[in-house]
């Protein structure tokens, strides 16, 4: 099996072929089974074979070929930041770390095309994070644009101040410093 | 001190006697049974969130003269006799727990509502003077969830999943309350793990995680 030491990029000529990239098994999906899993994608997208579930059934978080930082994660630092997760319905995704953190490369924010608030809990929440500017704003410039109520809330994180919100709100969405 | 709770839907109706055991005070609870309820909407998540911003209309049995306190009916307190420390100053008409940080919006309505407070109002807790101040704030936030709910089809990031809150802040705009912020102890809205609760000095918090039926 083919092994990867940099991040798999989408190869739709790749459909059903695996992979080792830190770690574990990946695969390329095909048009079904992206479009089973609800994914704004399209063939030869990569994923992991294994998807872990971290807490929120509705939402499919990547697991084990880096340390996510979610609830339950083990972060470390420079951990690839990443989200394969969809659902009807998508509320509530924490990111907890610890200050002394430094979450670095988001990806695939694109997929979070369901984020929703449920009144008081909001769809996404990286307060109290060591969660950096550019990062704060590559999240931002990933995510797709909205028409629901969907809410991040960054308050308490070291640039907070300094992100440009309109990145955001100019998506649909509610930012909450 | 009289105690307000709606609660629109069976398990609603479940979460409201969790609240009145712990709150070791006659409760009034409006309900699907009540005679005035008249269901608005087949949604019942829209229905119920109706009648909670209409509520101070929907009672026959009020007091008018004496405070009302509403609470949420997926409220909870884990200490014995919870309000027997609450108070408000005495000019005080309007009371809440505001949520903390500075919102950000992707329309002009939601934000000069915000901007107008300065903070987002929490709506699990609040304290009314007396019921013409809670009819009258009822009036206007009824109607203007109506019309929220109006835009639900039609308009972009506005749906029922925003439930009443800013609704209540845009008909509120231009008010002449004399409101009074309350600490975040007498509705801790975002603790919402047992351990974090249990640890917590707050008297009340909610419980948010029920699926309606």
């Amino acid at each position: 099996m083919e092994i990867l030491t940099n991040y798999p990029v989408k190869d739709p000529t790749k459909v059903g072929q695996r992979f080792l990239y830190q770690c574990n098994e990946w695969h390329y999906l095909s048009q079904p089974e992206i479009d089973a899993l609800g994914w704004p994608e399209t063939a030869g997208f990569p994923a992991p074979v294994n998807k872990a579930i971290f807490g929120y059934s509705n939402v499919i978080l990547l697991n084990g070929y880096s340390n996510v930082s979610f609830s339950g994660g083990t972060p470390t630092i420079n951990s690839i930041y990443d989200i394969l997760g969809l659902g009807s319905k998508c509320h509530e995704i924490k990111i907890f770390n610890p200050n002394s953190i430094q979450l670095a490369t988001p990806k695939n924010f694109h997929l979070l095309k369901n984020l929703e608030d449920a009144g008081t809990t909001l769809a996404f929440n990286i307060m109290n994070t060591n969660t950096s500017k550019s990062i704060i704003e590559s999240i931002f410039e990933q995510l797709p644009n909205t028409n629901k109520v969907a809410t991040i809330k960054i308050t308490n994180t070291p640039e907070a101040n300094l992100v440009n919100i309109s990145i955001a709100t100019s998506k649909g969405y509610i930012v909450i410093l | 001190m009289q105690i307000i709770s709606v609660a629109i839907g069976t398990q609603y109706e479940l979460e409201v006697q969790r609240l009145i055991k712990t709150i070791g005070l006659p409760v009034n609870v409006l309900t699907t049974k009540s005679t005035k309820y008249h269901k608005i909407n087949n949604d019942p998540l829209i229905d119920g969130l109706y009648h909670k911003t209409n509520f101070a209309n929907c009672f026959d049995d009020i007091d008018p003269n004496i405070p009302l306190i509403f609470c949420d009916a997926d409220m909870f307190a884990l200490k014995a006799n919870p309000l027997k420390d609450f108070n408000v100053n005495d000019d005080v008409d309007f009371a809440f727990v505001p949520y903390s940080g500075k919102y950000h919006f992707p329309d002009q309505i939601r934000q000069v509502a915000f901007d107008a407070f300065g903070y987002k109002i929490n709506s699990g807790f609040m304290y009314f003077k007396n019921l013409l101040i809670a009819q009258n704030i009822c009036t206007k936030w009824a109607s203007a969830y109506l019309q929220r709910v109006a835009l639900y089809e039609t308009a972009s990031n506005v749906s029922k999943y925003e439930y009443d809150e800013y609704a209540l802040m845009i008909s509120l705009i231009d008010h002449n309350y004399n409101i009074q912020l309350l600490d975040r102890r007498w509705n801790d809205f975002d603790l919402n793990t047992r351990e974090d609760i249990i640890k917590s000095d707050s008297v009340f918090f909610q419980s948010h995680d029920l699926e309606i039926v």
